[in-house]
């Protein structure tokens, strides 16, 4: 039930959504550190699989003391902010759609995971995996959730 | 040097009040029978885009590229080619979003949202929105080279996305030049269009969905 209302209000959140059906292929391997923390913008173009659809956008991230990162749709529309420090991922501003406990607990703990290697022991359903080409690969898999990162 | 520094800010805002003068009802009407007169005779529209999204929380900004093609009748391609490719088309009551990964083709009468999107991106480009006060409160400038016209979302679901969409139109071909959007958390979005070709032939390919 959760599961259906976060990928509804994701579906809501979006706007310029794409949607398809996609094989996902699972590739086993696994680096502790998927994205080098450098005091400069990296972009990365991020889709978001839940179930037989997916979201485009945007992740723009920076790391200084702490990591700090925007998600947009490709128009430019801010979906949300974040933080990441060592132990904890807070989303600063949502878009309304978004600001509901559950998925922000979600999205939270998914990139703590992705971003925050040392706190991974203790996380359970997920798993981050890197291909040769550089993808990065975020599963959830309590959620049937994938988040792929390509660099920009 | 703090004075100065106040002395300064003072100074830039005032030369900004100067230059964008809240129109008079005359000015407005003439401002809205022009635009009006030049969305008539729109046949079709293309241009190149820069898309300049600032990120406050990042300090950063993101420059995307792109063309943009206009048909009467309900046809739109919004088409990124720098940094990332993608495709937002409306043509014969579908849109379809393509980029590197996915493709997906939607009936517009199938779904509200996209229903709205479609209401939203068309008003824009032909200028429709402008009258649509049930939507939006409408504020005219008589600024100096552009116009600008504020729209300040009415509606819940877009005020608490936007606090503002600000269009320059030029009063030389009464076209939009510019557009601001003001997000609610502070990001602004720039979109600025160029080397812009009215009513000039397209292809029927660029609003085939395939």
């Amino acid at each position: 039930m959760k599961n259906l209302r976060f990928v509804s209000a994701l579906i809501l959140s979006v706007i310029m959504v794409g949607c398809t059906a996609s094989r996902m292929s699972t590739l086993p391997v696994d680096s502790a550190v998927v994205i080098v923390p450098v005091d400069t913008i990296q972009q990365y173009r991020l889709t978001i699989h839940f179930g037989k659809q997916n979201i485009t956008g945007i992740l723009m991230i920076r790391h200084s003391d702490c990591w700090k990162g925007n998600v947009m749709n490709e128009f430019g529309i801010s979906a949300f902010d974040f933080t990441v420090t060592d132990r904890k991922c807070k989303i600063q501003h949502a878009v309304s759609y978004l600001n509901k406990w559950y998925i922000r607990r979600t999205i939270e703990s998914d990139f703590l995971f992705l971003l925050a290697p040392s706190q991974r022991p203790f996380m359970k359903s997920r798993k981050v995996e890197t291909e040769p080409d550089g993808t990065i690969r975020l599963i959830n898999t309590a959620h049937s959730i994938q988040y792929i990162l390509n660099k920009i | 040097m703090k004075r100065i520094f106040a002395f300064c800010l003072l100074f830039v805002c005032s030369i900004s009040v100067y230059s964008q003068r809240k129109a008079t009802v005359e000015q407005q009407r003439y401002m809205c029978q022009k635009i009006a007169e030049a969305s008539a005779s729109l046949r079709t529209l293309q241009c190149r885009f820069v898309q300049t999204k600032e990120v406050s929380v990042l300090n950063g900004k993101m420059i995307s590229r792109g063309m943009m093609y206009y048909r009467e009748g309900n046809q739109l391609r919004w088409e990124y080619t720098s940094p990332y490719n993608y495709i937002f088309l409306i043509s014969g009551g579908k849109v379809m979003m393509k980029s590197d990964r996915s493709k997906n083709i939607i009936d517009i009468r199938s779904s509200k949202l996209f229903q709205e999107i479609t209401r939203i991106m068309m008003s824009g480009v032909n200028g429709t929105g402008l009258k649509d006060t049930s939507r939006y409160q409408v504020f005219y400038y008589d600024g100096s080279p552009l116009w600008q016209i504020v729209l300040i979302p009415k509606a819940k679901v877009m005020k608490q996305m936007f606090h503002s969409i600000q269009l320059f139109v030029s009063p030389t071909d009464y076209q939009v030049d510019r557009v601001v959007m003001t997000e609610a958390n502070g990001d602004k979005t720039v979109i600025s269009l160029r080397d812009k070709m009215i009513n000039k032939s397209i292809g029927d390919e660029k609003f085939a969905i395939r």
